[in-house]
């Protein structure tokens, strides 16, 4: 029920953002909260709500791009590797280990280093980061669903590996894949606003959130509202879309469970 | 006898707090217990009668909407009791045995501790002489090698022993009162039947009062005093163990134990009563009487007041208001059956020598010495079905007969050869469809043989698609409501998803799906293991009619002796992956027969007042098989092992008659001279009952 | 456990180790199109792109590259440092000390504070402790390490209220307190947002552990209800959260590299940094590899700590 009414907010915002324009009002630079400007400037004058509202649409939708490429790609090779079981399963498994032994966020940086910084590249790292961490759930999720008799009456019927894939094994690991994915969003938008906090993500003049705190560090003790705002504004959506991830496996169990 | 009793549930009602409204789980409940009584608790799965031992020890899970009623322990009121009272009477005064031992231990806690910790929180011993009660009891429960087993993990042990373990942490305070929730259910027929006879023991030495909760009537038969049978939360009937097989009276009661083959009547003269109808309502205004909408005697008056428990006679009290009638049960909606109907003698499956292994190492893993073996799951087995036949697997969990059903259907390789209809399956299980349209399958479990993101409709058009493509999308859907009136579910169905549907309801969509290919072999892997006893009777009545019309050919593979004789023409035995023994289900119980099968029908509970079953107990447990052994794979823990020979030589094959297979070292003299395991009960002046 | 898992278990990690190394060396040797433009810029003359391809062997074959930067490395010479001119190694090295001085302290404060918390969340599951502990954890995983960092620069070390340094590091040799002192800031971000992530993860654990058969069958026992919540239930799971935590320390790592980089702490963090920024490749190709492997070691570590302690294990 939380959740419902976060993933309103969590849509609301690439939705609102459109209607904000981002302007700059170079006399009232630094302000704090006010009428004019509700969430005060920042060391241009920016409105800083403008700023993270239109933020929200490049952070989110990115971060969305990110988890979706990597899930995807993920869940493939985990269904495939698991599936085929045997050899293939052991090299392509021990590959996704090796890529997990390496930390989240260096990875991504090692990937950003390579291929030069930018927004687009900052997806791309992300997007390959999620990948193996998403192979190991949907492997370990086909496991069990491939033990299943259904699986086996297939087998019994004659039907071909496409067949027994797309049709009795995907459906089945869909719900739990989902459900990580929408967690994995949240802890794309942070990663997302670290890797533009580091310089190696979204680029000036963008209104991404990371890099607004990260333009912000040199003004700090001038006001602390340029930090503030978008640092809410990255723990809300990230708890929004948490909550959802939460409340979406609690809708999901019971029905596949209960017979 | 009759002392003050230790247990008296007087009017106890108890609902759970759901989504839909509160559920009623038990609703005025009155029973009591004496002391050195057992009470046997006999309801189908779902009839609260778990909830009933959990309700005694205060240990209810879920939310509770309401409770009412008092439960008095030995006087005392537990209803009323606070944690820390109750926590000095659980272990202590009530103990209570679980269904599945396995989880029910510490996985990280030695064994023996599990018994000390009692000890110590409620006797106050210190770490020496707890110990020494925990070997005592060790022995008590017939653990083997004291000692060793206190400091061993439960991991390690097999079932049965666990079971032990579990039993003896309940003996350890000399309780007054035992409940056992389904002790055996979760083991083997042949250490189930040796548990069973252990708590018998016991029980008669410490005359300790203990409710039995089972949904085995045979078991209850075997060690209940008194038996209470419940349904929808009610009880329905209570009186003496014999008299509730000899002369029951209520509806259900009866219902019950007719679905219950007779090891006295011969196979074709008994009757069938089905259970129609819905289940127990458990929401909104309690009914009159709880069975009203499935009973066959159900009358205007039944519906006019509660209809709760009441004197019959000394010791027996029924809930029905048509007690005082003699009620016929009317042979008219699936009743007469006749035994199965002829098979022809035109082969249609021969399975040679077939050999099915299970494991692989990894690769990594085997660098490294050996991992883990390869599995001898079949071993030289050899079946043939006729068509129109029903050949009968049975044996116990491991002994490879689910191996072997898979090999034949094409989705495990073998060794040997298998050939069904004149086509030959190729030893990788490849196979195409002229193959696999005339051989299909039915799973045990019907929650996973069903792909849960399936409509029925799509389940069932599949095979069509496959194997009849001669049916366009019309004749498909014509067809599929055919099917499903032919398994009697509604047409409707088609259009639910398999988590909407009863277990009972999945296994017959899954006999459907199996049918719509039209096959020549229909293979049953253990199909009715999970069902209630009701439903069971009713799935293997409708395979019966299958058969008779089409002529299918059935392997019918079952664990329970006492269901076969309902369905199979032909028995085969099957024991660490090797037939043992194979002969026609007539005189199927008369010698000579193979020691295991020996076993195997005394581990039969009986529900028949008119049989005696003798006991053989195995000892050990089941080995697995690794590598090829030479000789009998009965050979470690027959009860009529010979020598030498029987573990280095393979038994050679002994023929009775043309058609009955033994393979033992024994002469077929040696092995007829036995007594009889089922023998009928005579009177003290030697007259047949 | 026997010796045999021991030796299996490492050749795992060797094999593990070979192919993280090869992942870090293809990701920033070989796949940017041309090595020594990304390193010099697009300005730079043929000539010296040409003197530095030489120099650096970029036009040998992928595996030949491979194979002379793997053999330097297993003999500890990392190359020379782009940026400062001076061997990479010992900068690794000393850059490593002080990056783990930061692991080690953060991660004894998480075990102390994150396990008790998870468990009494767990033990008064549905209760105002249980919610305010998840309510906080929740917010906890959902902020980044920058944005926490950076707050609590500005408000502890503002000039005003100058309760910490808002940078550098002091040797624990040369003066303990004022070097605690320079690590506390640092510490207590990492701290606090990995004590969100674990406790919440502890809590999970213990609130499945909790409902098992067992747990029930000791209840029924008639234990007390403290008895049964230390001695059953958290033993039970303990094991897993050795797991759960060493999985986590690569979150920590990544945390360390983004923590030192705000609070300008000269760890293994703050040097990636400058290398990625200055295209430091030998800098970049060490230090990813150091931090891998320290990674990996903390989950071969935890695997033997759980290998040790599970009675089920029975890895011949």
């Amino acid at each position: 029920m939380l959740a419902v009414g976060l993933i309103l907010m969590a849509l609301a915002g690439p939705w609102l953002a459109p209607y904000d324009p981002e302007s700059m009002h170079f006399a009232s630079r630094f302000a704090p909260p006010s009428w004019e400007f509700l969430l005060g400037t920042d060391s241009f004058g920016r409105d800083l709500l403008s700023r993270v509202l239109v933020g929200a649409r490049s952070t989110i939708l990115l971060a969305l791009l990110a988890t979706i490429i990597g899930s995807t790609v993920g869940a493939l090779i985990g269904l495939i590797s698991a599936y085929f079981g045997g050899r293939i399963d052991e090299i392509i498994m021990r590959i996704v280990d090796a890529v997990m032994a390496i930390p989240g966020l260096l990875f991504a940086l090692l990937i950003i280093s390579a291929l030069g910084s930018s927004a687009i590249n900052a997806v791309i790292a992300i997007g390959i980061t999620f990948a193996p961490g998403m192979a190991r759930v949907s492997r370990s999720i086909t496991l069990t669903v491939r033990e299943q008799d259904y699986v086996a009456a297939a087998v019994a019927r004659g039907e071909g590996a496409a067949w027994i894939i797309l049709r009795e094994i995907a459906p089945n690991i869909l719900a739990p894949v989902i459900v990580e994915s929408t967690i994995r969003v949240a802890f794309a938008i942070m990663l997302l606003a670290t890797l533009s906090f580091l310089g190696m993500g979204a680029q000036p003049p963008s209104p991404e959130w990371g890099l607004m705190i990260s333009d912000a560090r040199a003004h700090l003790y001038r006001s602390p509202w340029p930090v503030i705002a978008p640092g809410v504004a990255i723990a809300t959506v990230a708890v929004a879309f948490n909550l959802l991830g939460d409340g979406l496996r609690d809708v999901l169990n019971p029905r596949v469970q209960g017979g | 006898m009759v002392n003050a009793p230790v247990l008296q549930i007087e009017n106890y009602s108890l609902s759970y707090k759901t989504e839909h409204g509160p559920l009623r789980v038990l609703d005025g409940i009155n029973l009591s217990v004496a002391k050195g009584e057992v009470l046997g608790l006999v309801g189908e799965s779902g009839s609260g009668k778990s909830s009933l031992a959990y309700a005694i020890l205060r240990g209810l899970p879920g939310q509770i909407a309401s409770e009412q009623g008092t439960i008095k322990f030995l006087g005392e009121d537990l209803t009323h009791k606070i944690d820390s009272q109750l926590q000095d009477i659980r272990g202590a005064r009530i103990a209570i045995v679980f269904q599945n031992a396995a989880t029910a231990l510490n996985p990280t806690q030695s064994l023996g501790e599990h018994v000390a910790e009692v000890l110590r929180k409620h006797r106050g011993l210190n770490r020496t002489s707890a110990s020494s009660r925990v070997l005592e009891l060790f022995r008590l429960v017939g653990l083997p090698d004291p000692e060793a087993m206190m400091e061993r993990f439960a991991h390690e042990v097999s079932g049965g022993e666990k079971q032990r373990v579990v039993l003896a942490t309940a003996l350890a305070c000399d309780p007054d009162l035992i409940l056992f929730d389904e002790p055996t259910s979760a083991l083997d027929a042949t250490t189930a039947a040796t548990i069973l006879d252990l708590f018998s023991e016991l029980q008669v030495r410490t005359q300790v009062a203990a409710i039995f909760i089972s949904h085995d009537l045979g078991v209850i038969a075997n060690i209940a005093h008194r038996v209470a049978v419940i349904y929808g939360g009610r009880i329905v009937e209570e009186c003496t163990t014999k008299t509730l097989f000899t002369a029951p009276r209520h509806p259900y009661t009866r219902i019950l134990l007719e679905s219950l083959p007779k090891l006295s009547q011969d196979v074709g003269s008994q009757t069938q009563i089905f259970l129609r109808g819905s289940g127990p309502q458990r929401t909104g205004e309690p009914p009159a009487c709880v069975f009203y909408a499935r009973c066959p005697f159900h009358h205007q008056k039944c519906d006019n007041e509660q209809v709760r428990l009441h004197l019959q006679s000394e010791n027996h009290r029924v809930a029905c208001v048509r007690w005082q009638e003699t009620l016929k049960v009317q042979v008219g909606e699936g009743g007469g059956v006749e035994s199965p109907a002829k098979p022809d003698s035109v082969s249609v499956l021969e399975a040679q020598s077939v050999g099915v292994r299970i494991g692989r190492v990894p690769f990594l893993n085997g660098l490294f010495g050996p991992g883990k073996e390869e599995v001898h799951a079949v071993n030289e087995a050899s079946i043939t079905l006729n068509r129109g036949e029903t050949l009968g697997l049975v044996g116990e969990s491991g002994c490879g007969k689910s191996s072997l059903a898979r090999a034949l259907v094409g989705i495990h390789r073998f060794t040997g050869t298998i050939m069904l209809d004149s086509i030959m399956l190729d030893t990788n299980g490849q196979a195409d469809e002229t193959y696999r349209k005339r051989i299909q399958i039915i799973f045990q479990n019907p929650d996973s043989s069903l792909n849960p993101r399936h409509r029925i409709g799509q389940l069932l058009e599949r095979p069509m698609i496959l194997y009849r493509k001669d049916l366009n999308a019309g004749a498909r859907r014509s067809e599929i409501a055919r099917l499903l009136k032919r398994v009697r579910l509604p047409a409707e169905f088609a259009r639910r998803y398999p988590h909407e549907l009863s277990g009972g309801e999945k296994q017959r969509v899954a006999i459907a799906r199996a049918v719509a290919a039209q096959p020549s072999v229909i293979v049953c892997d253990e199909i009715t293991s999970g069902l209630d006893v009701s439903v069971q009777a009713e799935i293997v009545e409708l395979l019966r009619e299958i058969q008779s019309e089409t002529h299918v050919a059935l392997l019918f593979i079952t664990h329970d002796l006492q269901l076969l004789r309902k369905v199979a023409h032909r028995v085969a035995v099957m024991y660490l992956g090797e037939i043992v023994e194979e002969r026609p289900i007539a005189g199927f119980e008369s010698s000579p027969y193979h020691p295991y099968t020996e076993a195997l029908l005394s581990s039969t509970t009986s529900t028949d007042p008119k049989i005696d079953v003798r006991r053989v107990r195995l000892t050990g447990p089941l080995p697995t098989r690794t590598s090829r052994a030479m000789g009998c794979p009965f050979d470690t823990r027959c009860q009529r092992r010979i020598d030498h020979r029987c573990s280095q030589q393979p038994p050679p094959l002994r023929l009775p008659t043309i058609d009955h297979h033994i393979s033992c070292h024994l002469t077929v003299d040696d092995l007829g001279a036995v007594s009889p395991i089922w023998r009928q009960r005579t009177s003290e002046k030697g007259e047949l009952l | 456990m026997s010796a045999n898992y021991l030796v299996k278990r490492l050749f795992y990690l060797i094999v593990t180790a070979l192919l993280v190394s090869l992942i870090v060396f293809s990701v920033t040797q070989l796949l940017p199109a041309n090595a020594a433009v990304m390193i010099l810029g697009e300005y730079a003359t043929d000539e010296a792109l040409l003197a530095l391809e030489h120099k650096l062997g970029l036009n040998d074959p992928a595996p030949i590259q491979y194979w002379r930067w793997l053999t330097r490395v297993l003999q500890g010479d990392f190359g020379i440092s782009l940026r400062t001119g001076q061997s990479v190694g010992p900068t690794i090295v000393e850059a490593l000390r002080r990056s783990l001085i930061l692991a080690f302290f953060s991660l004894t404060l998480v075990i102390v504070i994150a396990i008790p918390l998870g468990v009494l969340a767990a033990s008064r599951r549905g209760t105002a402790a249980d919610v305010s502990v998840s309510l906080v954890s929740y917010i906890g995983i959902s902020l980044p390490e920058f944005v926490l960092a950076t707050l609590l620069l500005v408000w502890m070390t503002d000039q005003s209220v100058a309760l910490f340094p808002a940078s550098g590091y002091v040797p624990f040799g040369e003066d303990a307190l004022s070097a605690l002192w320079h690590i506390t800031l640092p510490v207590m971000t990492l701290a606090l947002i990995l004590t969100a992530h674990i406790s919440r993860m502890i809590r999970s654990e213990m609130v499945d552990t909790l409902e098992s058969d067992f747990v029930r069958a000791a209840t029924l026992k008639g234990l007390s209800r403290r008895q049964v919540l230390f001695k059953h239930a958290l033993r039970n799971s303990l094991l897993p959260a050795i797991t759960i935590i060493a999985l986590d320390v690569g979150y920590l790592i990544g945390g360390i590299i983004v923590v030192e980089e705000v609070f300008a702490f000269p760890g293994l963090g703050r040097q990636l940094i400058l290398a990625i920024q200055n295209r430091d490749l030998p800098m970049i190709q060490a230090g990813a590899l150091v931090m891998a492997i320290a990674y990996a070691l903390t989950n071969l570590f935890a695997d033997f700590a759980y290998a040790l302690l599970d009675k089920r294990i029975q890895y011949g």
